[in-house]
């Protein structure tokens, strides 16, 4: 069932149809909150926006984006306005706001071994390589981290993350790639020195990968 | 570069995971929020109504003469086949979770009811080929923990006592 005919039947009491829609979209809502506000902060923007749905279901105008993009527009306006920013390049530079606080302690090692990669080493390995990828995102501009979080991470296309960013399509483009090479460079200065010699022996790992681009 | 994609693609993953961990305070105030979209009508209010003071009406009707007996049988007086020992235990599962059970509650309550047999195969308690099979009659007892905002939280099955034959 698509999202109108959820949302319709949201409109009538539907708890279920709710239910989908939530299940459907929190993800991509959580991603933006977390990378943009926060990971404690991102249960109270996700709850934010849902309930700004729920409160003004006429509002939502199918012909101008799709369901996830409003939502995130949503989250975005919230997060303009814990951050105390008109426009989200007037925000200050994230080493002023976020805290090492707001960054999760880590990505649980043990999650990964549920998966295809039995192997404990290449689990950690992953592990660690998330964890510097999610510091070094909150370490870019907030310009920067919003298209990569839109694009690299809820995998949006350059269309519907310019109507959320509210600019043209060629800016989403131009952030993006600045974003990335950013985001490289960044991973580069922060890999330990001498590391690849220390561990010659073993696998790679995820975050010297990186620097081969 | 493949790489970084890759990383930014398990990192993705990894949020999609703690979004499913959402506090069920979010999931609570969310679905109060719903409900609150599409208020019962005046008449399902009254017929709620209704059907709440008939089932108080039917508890107290068969509570006071059940309290009666149970006090005229501490003295002796019934006969012994009516006597508790003279029946097998009640047989309970482990209350099972039903998918609002993550939804806070201060007030639950327990409301013992009849279900379809088939229930008890949807929690894999009996082999669903086999349900309507069992000369066990249609029906099965079951104990349902319900909150006070009316969503079941837990359920599980009873197998009522049966009087022994000597």
């Amino acid at each position: 069932m698509d999202d109108l005919r959820l949302l319709e039947r949201v409109r009538q009491g539907d708890e279920n149809a709710f239910a989908e829609l939530f299940a459907r979209h929190r993800a991509a809502v959580y991603r933006y909150a977390a990378h943009m506000c926060g990971y404690d902060a991102a249960d109270d923007v996700l709850q934010e926006v849902f309930l700004a749905l729920l409160q003004q279901l006429d509002r939502y105008d199918p012909g101008r984006s799709g369901l996830q993009a409003y939502l995130i527009g949503i989250a975005r306006r919230q997060a303009l306005k814990r951050l105390g920013g008109p426009r989200l390049d007037q925000w200050p530079d994230s080493g002023d706001f976020r805290s090492p606080a707001d960054i999760p302690e880590g990505t649980n090692a043990a999650m990964w071994t549920s998966e295809a990669d039995s192997d404990p080493f290449e689990a950690l390995s992953r592990a660690e390589a998330v964890n510097r990828v999610r510091a070094s995102i909150a370490a870019l501009q907030p310009v920067y981290r919003e298209a990569i979080v839109l694009c690299d991470l809820n995998e949006l296309d350059y269309a519907t993350a310019a109507i959320i960013m509210q600019c043209p399509m060629g800016t989403v483009r131009s952030r993006l790639h600045r974003a990335r090479a950013l985001l490289v460079k960044r991973l580069a200065e922060t890999d330990a020195p001498g590391t690849k010699s220390c561990r010659t022996d073993e696998k790679p790992r995820a975050s010297v990968m990186v620097v081969n681009e | 570069m493949s790489d970084l994609r890759s990383t930014l693609h398990d990192l993705a993953n990894d949020d999609g995971r703690r979004a499913t961990d959402v506090s069920p305070r979010v999931v609570a105030r969310l679905l109060g929020e719903v409900r609150a979209l599409h208020p019962q009508p005046a008449g399902a209010r009254l017929a709620r109504s209704f059907g709440l003071a008939l089932a108080a009406t039917l508890l107290v009707a068969l509570a006071v003469p059940l309290w009666m007996v149970s006090r005229i049988g501490s003295r002796g007086v019934l006969s012994s086949s009516n006597a508790p020992g003279d029946r097998a235990p009640e047989v309970t599962t482990a209350f099972l979770p039903l998918p609002f059970s993550s939804v806070p509650t201060r007030d639950a309550q327990i409301i013992r009811i009849e279900v379809p047999r088939a229930a008890l195969g949807t929690f894999g308690l009996l082999p669903v080929d086999s349900v309507g099979s069992l000369g066990w009659g249609s029906a099965v007892v079951a104990d349902v923990i319900v909150g006070e905002d009316g969503l079941a939280r837990a359920v599980r099955f009873v197998r009522a006592p049966i009087a022994r034959t000597e």
